[in-house]
């Protein structure tokens, strides 16, 4: 069976469960149960075709709108990679999703909008035009906008700014388009690529604009980032994790389209190179390492957990555009790689932070703290998360950040590497903050007797965790999938094998770090066991400096609430949300500018009349002077 | 990848090795500061028997699993890091990582090692890892320019290949790129945690901060870790600037040894440096320390990784 | 099947006048005849519809050819406007029957009759002095619809309204009848398409001032700016079906005339294609100030007022752009605002009917709980407006954007994505204040037939927005009519 070369076939799948869901949103298990198999199905179908190898990557297949003008569909290499990792994550969340929803009060259609986006973000990914590419964009970005709104202060201010970033990434769309109709005359991938070969500079320059508004917004590049840890913060439990996990993906796909496929690597190196850097690709990579680092650093000052996490993911997504931008064949392999990373650890912390919600209704780190005692699984799902963002070694994240800092390096860019060692600084530093506020440190009487995650959630999680370690030991296996889309794209892959990769400056064998570390566990493991285990006493019972624990001492004794305060005084002067500021300043300046519009429209009626006359006068001198009149 | 019997070899003795030292070096700087303070100070062996002690000790307390687990990968961290090491110019596993991959093993420790004191539940542990990590974030931006400039300067980010650009006489990269050693021993200070950078464990402020809670065999994991961490980092030093030690042809073994030696010697330079200087300061506060970091070695790491990368492009 | 068109101007006129007749022996038939008029010119326009697919249809009252008779072409452009007015017509009617007693019932039941009855007259007719009856009939409609006021403030007329509208509506009144003057005295000849077949023998300084007197007048029955400062005050204080018909009947065939005599008749008269700029730039300035305006408004009211005059100017701008994708565009979008429209008009004096005077944004506040059908209908009408996909307002800007992207017209691509923004800003706040559940709202049911007839239209939403292929033919059409005079002047000639 050739299914998703009939990409139809696979919107049709996902379709039927989304219309099901949508329609029985009222009996909330049936619709669960619909999107889980249907979205299954479509996993299924995507991950049987692509190990089969049967990607047709020049079939395309059309649906006729009007006579001359037909959405078209296809997959090759390139979007499947960021097919399959949407199309896979899907069932897990959804899965996931079955025990916090069901508890939920029934006030919104969860699956069915859920099941819409996720449509739309497969048909991101299979589109072949850019009109189809818009269809299935506002397909998927709208849905949430309901999804958003979880009841908690400033969650009407979250949807706003998703509403109005998400209007102006549409517009970014919009705007590519009126640039490759245009210019050919169509708006077919291969008119975009003919676009920006024909195309002066300002055309392409315009084309990299508008494709990081369009598409950075999504992916959260500042600075369109500003909405992303407001949505993600206020997302319902469950979908922030494919919202994260899955949708920002289709961000990146747009980006590399505009700038490896529209553009493409002889366009840029037209306009010089340092050591194969181009100027666009410079600017693009420094976007994303400032991204990374903001990104990192605001995630390091909060308390919500959830903003938190949303933050790390905008730092994490600049790491991607570092990739894109620096270019070659290490750096994309990176970007690509940390595309699957990224999905998948991404969705095992918001897993895992979501099943914490679930069981205790908290999500701010000074509240919680603990919870290794009472959800171990959890904790463990959750820190192989924390160490795959962090690209810790005994995870796969660090084959795709080693990927793109070797990248960086080969082509001698001297800049980036420490904002990017920075950003991972900050990592660090915010992963920890996310596992002492949450799962370290004194458990609340209040929460002592709260079970672990149900095994619902906790399946999907362990899935994704298993994966994570695996990878680790053989960073070549993702590898297959990326040096396929690569020549999709045009682009040589870096040497690998199953086991280790190499660059053009270094190398990394998965497996021998493993195995050293393996070895470090043994020894380490040895001279443990060789004493009996220590013997297990109260949290309480610690070492107070001589002073009598006070009775209640719980609340005190968590030290959570401002974990970094020391940098956070020093730091937010300069990372005092001014990019946000900005925005609302031009929000501003527009309302002004909006108001002196409508004041010429007052209804005034003296005006009104002398403003009659004079549209007619200026007409009238329009007319004389170039309709030839007189 | 093909493993010579040299190679099998030390990668046994290296952890082994790193043991040795470790606690040697501590001993060593005991007697260093007492001398510096006009005491006769503890004998140089004094290291060794406190591990012995801690690991003989009939009981230990735990707060949770999660804390044995620090411990564990304390060790399993150090452990790791030492081996991609180059010693005496013997790469050992170097070459199947580069310094990128050494720089994200070297956190493994730390991080394990925090979280196990976060488990403890005792505030002045969280508060002394948050102060800890503070630290890694203050130093990291010059030490990664640092890093960076080596890289971009010796063409590769294999550690072992760094060394071997090394080779010969005034070909060390100190010589070659002396602002950046100076950035780097500036950040070897904190990382080595002596002061004025030793806010995390600030004994007197926060009881230890992430040992309060540790005692018995746990603390005698914790005392491994910064032995041997002490090697790895000093180690990275003379790697990365002082040609890794390698003074003989390292064909034979009597060569190999005698560089090992060199090594260890030019280390254990580095760690008394920063030993001499701990003795001299006080503590420094936080914001203190970011802002030294953020300041002057970063000045000196920028302007060196300027030179690299402007020399590079071929403009001088 | 074929059914004379002029049967939509005979079958209302009929009911027009049964109105003061039958209300003297039976009051309560009076107030149903007008609903049954539109219901016969619905038919009648079912009946025609398909023709249009094979071109215009036309028919001549009294056995006269032009010039002496009155020639009706009902070309598929018009068919198709004619139709969505017939439509919004019958939903601002039919949305009002919930057997609750109303002031002016039967005023205003006729006058919405009345002003479909000009409005499809002049779309029709291929008469330019005709066509000024009819602008005349639905003018003075017009004026009655916006001194009726809203519902629960039926003490006063809304006279601010009704007085600016007569004023204005006068003096376009005279504006038109003075162009129409100066072409019939240089053609001596009224039907339009003789018009537009002399016209290239007459002096430019008569088609000019022409130009200049009808633009003036039609732009301000198609609230063009800076004509249209008549429309807010009359959204302001008239009830939501005026607005609906202002929006999309009375300003939408003034919008057809203006296009027809400026493309048609004078712009070949003219040099440079300098109609089609004028238009285009006037077209883009009104959408900006438009949207900006309803952007900063407070009142739904005027915001949805200063959408029209929006989406006008889109309109106009899209016409003018003179190429095939942006009359396509054009046609998609003027289909998108006519079914949406009158959505929000309805939902949103639905929502706002307790108020008093201004109906301040956050009376829409937990609307998809308090009633989640009007909600639901309100938030598909809203997206509609946008342009999301499935809708056919998403099929108009994008075929506008590519048919401005590929003349190169960046500036009015900018000015429509700044529009686009605005528009996204104000049309989103009503959004959130639907969505904003935060406090509760007693429950509050949708009237039926407001419910099914919103229901009907958000149908026709998704019917065309997921199948925009039919209507590809009578699109050829209307681009085929605005693209080359000839083309009209082929089809008038009988």
């Amino acid at each position: 069976m050739n299914l998703i070369n009939e990409p139809a076939t696979l919107l049709i799948i996902l379709g039927t469960g989304a219309g099901t869901a949508l329609l029985l949103w009222k009996v909330r298990w049936m619709a669960a149960l619909m999107s889980i198999i249907s979205s299954a199905i479509a996993a299924g179908v995507v991950i049987h075709t692509g190990l089969l190898g049967k990607i047709a990557s020049n079939e395309i297949w059309e649906f006729e709108i009007f006579n001359d003008l037909s959405l078209t569909l296809g997959t090759n290499w390139f979007s499947y990679l960021f097919l399959a990792s949407i199309a896979v994550l899907a069932p897990l969340v959804l899965i996931y999703s079955w025990e916090p929803m069901r508890t939920r009060q029934k006030d919104r259609p969860f699956y069915g909008l859920f099941m819409i986006s996720l449509v739309g973000a497969v048909g991101v990914t299979m589109a072949r035009d850019l009109l189809t590419l818009f269809l299935f964009w506002e397909l998927m970005t709208w849905p949430v906008i309901l999804l958003i709104g979880d009841g908690r202060p400033r969650s009407g201010k979250a949807m706003k700014l998703y509403f109005g970033f998400g209007m102006l990434s549409a517009s970014g769309i919009l705007g590519i388009l009126s640039i490759v109709s245009w210019s050919e005359g169509g708006v077919a991938y291969t008119d975009a690529v003919n676009a920006m070969a024909d195309g002066s500079t300002g055309i392409r320059i315009a084309m990299v604009l508008l494709g990081a508004m369009a598409f950075g917004t999504k992916a959260a590049l500042a600075p369109f980032h500003i909405w992303a840890p407001a949505a993600y913060g206020h997302t319902e439990d469950p979908f922030t994790a494919f919202f994260s996990g899955g949708l920002s993906k289709t961000g990146i796909y747009g980006a590399f389209l505009v700038v490896d496929v529209f553009i493409g690597t002889t366009i840029l190196i037209s306009y010089g190179s340092v050591n194969g850097l181009t100027p666009i690709g410079f600017f693009i990579a420094i976007t994303g390492a400032i991204t990374a680092l903001i990104g990192g650093i605001m995630a390091m000052m909060q308390d919500d957990a959830k903003k938190l996490l949303a933050y790390s993911s905008i730092s994490q997504l600049g790491y991607i555009f570092v990739g894109l931008g620096v270019g070659g064949s290490t750096a994309t392999a990176g970007a690509l790689y940390h595309v699957l990373n990224h999905t998948a650890f991404k969705a095992v912390l918001f897993m895992g932070l979501g099943a914490v919600i679930y069981r205790t209704g908290e999500y701010r780190l000074s509240k919680l703290g603990g919870m290794i005692h009472v959800m171990p699984l959890t904790f463990w799902c959750f820190l192989v998360g924390i160490f795959a963002a962090a690209a810790i070694p005994i995870t796969s994240g660090l084959a795709s950040k080693w990927l793109i800092y070797e990248g960086a390096l080969e082509k001698g860019v001297g800049i980036l590497v420490p904002i990017l060692f920075l950003a991972s600084a900050a990592a660090f530093l915010y992963s920890f903050r996310i596992l002492q506020g949450g799962f370290m440190g004194q458990l609340r009487d209040e929460f002592k007797d709260i079970k672990e995650a149900p095994i619902t959630m906790l399946i999907p999680m362990i899935i994704i965790m298993i994966a994570l370690i695996v990878v680790a030991f053989i960073p070549g296996l993702p590898m297959e999938l990326i040096s396929r889309a690569m020549a999709d794209i045009g682009m040589e892959a870096p040497e690998y094998s199953l086991i280790s990769l190499e660059s053009g400056v270094g190398s990394y064998s998965g497996l021998v770090v493993m195995l050293a570390v393996v070895a470090g566990f043994i020894t380490a493991v040895l001279m443990f066991f060789s004493r009996p285990l220590g013997r297990h006493i109260d949290l309480r019972d610690t070492f107070t400096a001589g002073e009598e624990p006070i009775p209640n001492m719980d609340k005190r004794y968590h030290y959570a609430w401002k974990f970094y305060a020391p940098y956070e005084r020093f730091l937010r002067p300069y990372f005092n949300n001014w990019i946000g500021k900005g925005w609302a300043k031009v929000y501003k300046v527009s309302s002004q500018v909006a108001r002196l519009h409508r004041s010429v429209m007052n209804g005034d009626m003296t005006g009104y009349i002398w403003l009659i006359f004079g549209a007619m006068v200026l007409v009238g001198m329009v007319l004389y002077r170039y309709g030839g009149w007189f | 990848m093909t493993f010579s019997t040299t190679s099998w070899v030390m990668i046994f003795l290296t952890p082994i090795l790193a043991f040795i030292l470790g606690h040697l070096f501590l001993g060593i700087s005991r007697k260093f500061t007492a001398r510096i303070h006009r005491r006769v100070g503890p004998p140089v062996m004094q290291q060794f028997i406190d591990v012995m002690k801690l690991f003989g000790k009939r009981e230990s307390t735990t707060h949770s699993w999660v804390q044995d687990m620090g411990a564990l990968f304390a060790v399993i961290g150090v452990i790791a890091s030492i081996l991609f090491i180059p010693i005496g110019g013997e790469a050992v596993l170097s070459f199947q990582g580069d310094l990128i991959v050494l720089a994200y093993l070297l956190v493994i420790a730390p991080l394990g090692m925090a979280l196990g004191t976060g488990a403890t539940g005792n505030p002045n542990s969280a508060i002394g890892v948050s102060r800890g990590l503070m630290l890694m974030m203050a130093y990291e931006l010059p030490f990664a320019m640092v890093l960076v400039a080596v890289m971009l300067y010796y063409d590769t980010a294999s550690l072992g290949d760094i060394v071997a650009a090394q080779k010969g006489a005034f070909n060390w990269a100190i010589l070659a790129l002396p602002l950046s050693a100076i950035a780097a021993d500036l950040s070897l200070q904190a990382m080595l945690g002596e002061k004025p950078f030793d806010q995390p464990v600030a004994p007197s402020e926060i009881a230890s901060g992430p040992m309060v809670e540790f005692g018995g065999k746990y603390l005698g994991m914790l005392m491994v870790w910064h032995a041997m961490s002490i090697v790895v980092e000093a180690g990275l030093f003379v790697d990365l600037f002082l040609g890794g030690g390698v003074i003989f042809p390292g064909d034979s073994v009597l060569g190999l040894i005698g560089n090992i030696i060199v090594w260890a010697i030019l280390a254990l330079m580095m760690w008394l440096i920063s030993v001499s200087i701990n003795t001299v300061f006080g503590r420094f506060k936080m914001g203190q320390s970011l802002k030294f970091y953020w300041g002057v070695p970063t000045l000196l790491a920028l302007l060196s990784l300027s030179y690299v990368v402007i020399s590079n492009l071929g403009v001088i | 099947m074929t059914v004379d068109p002029v049967l939509l101007i005979v079958i209302p006129l009929v009911a027009a006048f049964l109105v003061p007749i039958t209300s003297i022996f039976m009051k309560g038939l009076a107030k149903w005849i007008p609903l049954l008029g539109l219901i016969g010119m619905a038919v009648v326009m079912a009946l025609d519809f398909g023709d249009l697919y094979d071109g215009p249809v036309t028919s001549i009252t009294g056995g006269f050819g032009p010039p002496w008779g009155i020639s009706i072409i009902m070309t598929p452009f018009g068919g198709l406007l004619a139709t969505g007015m017939i439509g919004v017509a019958l939903f601002v009617m039919i949305s009002e029957i919930d057997g609750k007693k109303r002031a002016h019932q039967t005023v205003y039941n006729t006058m919405v009759m009345m002003a479909t009855t000009g409005a499809v007259g002049m779309v029709i007719t291929g008469d330019i002095f005709n066509m000024f009856v009819f602008l005349e009939i639905t003018a003075i409609a017009g004026v009655v619809l916006a001194a009726i006021p809203r519902d629960g403030h039926e003490k006063g007329l809304n006279w601010r309204g009704a007085a600016v509208y007569a004023l204005v509506g006068g003096v376009a009144s005279f504006l038109v009848l003075a162009g129409i003057a100066l072409l019939y005295g240089a053609t001596s000849t009224l039907n339009i398409y003789q018009i537009a077949e002399r016209i290239e023998g007459v002096d430019t300084f008569v088609v000019g001032a022409a130009f200049l007197t009808m633009f003036i007048g039609l732009g301000i029955e198609s609230e063009l700016f800076p004509l249209n400062g008549w429309a807010p005050e009359v959204y302001r204080g008239s009830k939501w079906g005026t607005g609906s018909l202002f929006s999309g009947v009375i300003g939408k065939a003034g919008l057809l005339a203006l296009l027809r005599i400026s493309f048609v008749v004078l712009s070949p008269g003219l040099e440079n294609g300098i109609v089609m700029d004028i238009l285009l730039w006037v077209g883009a300035a009104t959408y900006l100030f438009g949207e900006a305006a309803a952007f900063s408004s407070k009142d739904l009211y005027r915001v949805l007022g200063y959408s029209s005059i929006g989406v006008f100017g889109l309109l106009v701008a899209s016409f003018s752009l003179g190429v095939a994708d942006g009359i396509r565009g054009g046609t998609m979008l003027l289909l998108g605002h006519m079914l949406a429209k009158p959505i929000l008009f309805s939902m949103m004096g639905f929502a706002g009917r307790k108020k008093k005077g201004d109906v301040p944004l956050s009376s829409l506040k937990g609307l998809i709980r308090s009633s989640p059908s009007a909600g639901i209908i309100m938030t598909i009408g809203i997206l509609a407006l946008i342009g999301m996909p499935p809708s056919p307002t998403f099929w108009g800007k994008y075929f506008l954007f590519s048919a401005a992207g590929s003349e190169g017209q960046w500036l009015l691509i900018s000015i429509l994505i700044i529009g686009t923004l605005f528009e996204a800003g104000y049309l989103g706040r009503m959004l959130f204040n639907i969505f904003d559940t935060r406090k509760e709202r007693k429950a509050d049911t949708l009237p039926l037939a407001r419910g099914i007839m919103g229901a009907l239209f958000v149908f026709f939403i998704f019917l065309i927005g997921f199948l925009p292929g039919p209507l590809e033919d009578i699109i050829t059409f209307v681009i085929a009519e605005l693209i080359d005079p000839l083309n009209y002047i082929s089809w008038g000639s009988i």
